[in-house]
């Protein structure tokens, strides 16, 4: 059975109306920014400061919905809302940290079939 | 149309950065992380439309149209629905919630464009009256109050003194709202020409114009007071 794909160059493209070359620096720039953001979620965790924590959350939510990536946006957005304990709260993170790992390969191939 | 973009996030601003790019009658002046970044650009007064997002550390967006005197065509575009009624009390034209398509980005600056055309069309612009039969060219930027007695209004330029058969109506609409206030049935003044006001008097140079009592509201919302 064929995995579900996460990631829609051409859905991407209809909405940003976006040059293939454009399309290939907004994967890049998400595929470099989403780790960074992961260890700031993480680090927030540990020191135990949910406010800013939430805020990190909520930007890494809108910016998934730009990629269009909407079940990795869910889960920024559980972490963002939640009120759990930092337990659950650290497996919301792990699971979008599996999540954005299928998705970067996924963009991988994806870049492939942009025209540059 | 000049515009810049105000936003903390680099995915962000790239995407409206081509949005513009892609948008044939803007024309990107800068692009700015924060708001204290863009003050100069947007003080200089070139800025004909601002895009900008809300929550960013230090100044929000919300925190910057607050003190603009002479603000630009405002789209904010934000990640937060929360804001939007606030927002609109500081009237920006439009509030968009991220992410933001080409195609919604693009209704807001065809209504933007024609608010400025509106704009332009009405204000800044020189004009020409009759002056003892002559056609006089006035630019509003020299113009320091004007006078009405009886059937006329006395222009009082830099340099000059123009007297011009045309009415308080008709002058109004022609100048630009935000450059020139109404203090008295026969006064209109230049606002940034103000030195000193009294109780019931404006002050430029040497002159003593009078403020009517129902302009004072007017004159008091207009100035920009500590």
């Amino acid at each position: 059975m064929k995995n579900i794909q996460h990631f829609d160059l051409k859905a991407l493209k209809t909405f940003t109306n976006a040059s293939d070359s454009s399309l290939l620096q907004y994967i890049e720039i998400y595929s470099e920014q989403t780790p960074q953001e992961i260890s700031q979620l993480e680090n927030s965790l540990k020191k135990n400061k949910l406010k800013e924590l939430k805020a990190y959350a909520h930007n890494m939510k809108s910016k998934a919905r730009y990629m269009g990536l909407e079940s990795l946006a869910d889960i920024a957005e559980k972490i963002e809302k939640t009120d759990a304990s930092n337990e659950q709260i650290s497996e919301l993170i792990e699971n979008f940290k599996t999540l954005f790992a299928d998705i970067k390969t996924e963009m991988k191939h994806e870049k492939e079939k942009l025209h540059i | 149309m000049n515009c810049i973009v105000i936003d903390d996030d680099t995915l962000c601003r790239k995407v409206l950065n081509d949005y513009i790019g892609q948008t044939e009658f803007l024309n990107q002046l800068g692009e700015f992380e924060t708001p204290v970044e863009a003050m100069n650009t947007l003080i200089n007064g070139q800025v004909d439309l601002l895009f900008l997002d809300i929550e960013m550390p230090k100044m929000t967006g919300i925190d910057l149209i607050k003190s603009l005197e002479n603000k630009p065509i405002t789209v904010l575009i934000t990640s937060h629905e929360e804001f939007a009624v606030e927002a609109f009390e500081y009237n920006v034209m439009d509030y968009i919630v991220k992410p933001v398509s080409y195609a919604r980005f693009f209704k807001a600056v065809n209504r933007a464009q024609e608010l400025h055309k509106k704009h332009v069309a009405t204000s800044g612009d020189e004009f020409f009256v009759k002056s003892s039969g002559t056609l006089v060219k006035i630019d509003p930027k020299k113009l320091l109050w004007v006078e009405a007695l009886e059937n006329y209004m006395v222009f009082n330029t830099i340099d000059k003194k123009h007297t011009v058969h045309v009415t308080m109506k008709a002058l109004e609409e022609k100048l630009p709202a935000n450059e020139f206030i109404r203090v008295h049935r026969s006064f209109i003044v230049r606002k940034d020409k103000i030195e000193s006001i009294t109780e019931d008097e404006i002050i430029i140079g040497n002159k003593k114009i009078p403020v009517g009592r129902t302009y004072k509201k007017e004159l008091a919302n207009k100035i920009k007071l500590l």
